[in-house]
């Protein structure tokens, strides 16, 4: 192969590779996502379970077209020289535009106080599961109150697992901490908030 | 499949740019015409394209799928645009 034609190449393949790319999302669009979709419905399943179960059942059929409009997104950016498949940039991309939507309800949401007594109440529910549910909410203010027993490190911790969705390992990044680390703190964390609570309710 | 995802869909194929950090790259689209005058170089550059679209359309689709598409002539555009 001449030289002359491998520099032409080198200059044209990213238009080459991205004029095919539109072509095929304008006219197959629906095959490619019916070849993805077993994979981008298993990874939106699998962030579904680390939701708490109401805001997986009002959020799935969004986060549904959010990974699939991600998919689409991650196929511009799919370097096809360099992988042979969009996939496992595409899946990281997924993750995250599900993460970042589900942040920006609940941050933009005027409901989100509501939203994060119900939360505490949940955790409080973990603690304690005899509650009624109205004790459960009450609770879960009380709950609030009780998070000042913790260090603010330990505080960021609780709240970014159980509000934030984040699991030990995202958590131990941040912290610069080991996964089993972060376990024993958020353990820790929930032992110190019973006894928190367990004083407020014999006053 | 909803109207309303196919229009965002549509909006996010047509765009060349987001704010996103990762996708501020552009989404180069401009092919510009060759100047090529020999059939062999032509052809060699034509040989180069359709193997590198083929490990795309390999990676998208069923083989199946893949002589659907090759048999449309997918390429003939970008060939068009090139001057090839």
């Amino acid at each position: 192969m001449s030289e002359k034609v491998l520099k032409v190449w080198a200059e044209i393949k990213e238009g080459v590779f991205n004029s095919a790319k539109v072509y095929l999302l304008k006219n197959y669009c629906e095959d490619i996502l019916a070849a993805y979709r077993l994979k981008i419905n298993y990874v939106v399943s699998q962030y579904l379970r680390h939701l708490p179960s109401h805001v997986a059942q009002l959020e799935k059929d969004d986060l549904k077209e959010i990974a699939q409009l991600e998919f689409i997104e991650s196929l511009k950016l799919w370097n096809v020289e360099k992988y042979e498949s969009p996939w496992p940039f595409a899946h990281e991309k997924i993750k995250g535009a599900m993460k970042d939507y589900i942040r920006y309800i609940t941050k933009s949401n005027p409901t989100s106080f509501y939203d994060w007594v119900t939360e505490a109440s949940y955790l409080y529910l973990v603690i304690r599961k005899d509650e009624g549910f109205e004790d459960k909410v009450e609770k879960g203010v009380q709950l609030s109150n009780a998070m000042k027993v913790l260090s603010e490190r330990d505080r960021n911790i609780v709240i970014a697992h159980i509000k934030d969705d984040l699991s030990f390992k995202e958590i131990a990044k941040i912290y610069k901490l080991s996964e089993s680390q972060i376990s024993r703190i958020m353990k820790a964390a929930v032992e110190k908030l019973k006894k928190a609570l367990q004083t407020v309710s014999q006053l | 499949m909803e109207e309303n995802f196919y229009t965002s869909l549509y909006s996010r194929i047509s765009s060349s740019s987001k704010t996103k950090k990762e996708s501020k790259r552009n989404f180069v689209l401009d092919l510009p015409v060759l100047r090529i005058e020999s059939l062999k170089e032509k052809r060699a550059l034509k040989l180069i394209i359709e193997k590198a679209v083929l490990k795309m359309l390999r990676a998208l689709f069923s083989d199946e799928k893949v002589l659907e598409i090759k048999k449309r002539n997918c390429l003939e555009d970008i060939y068009k645009k090139l001057g090839i």
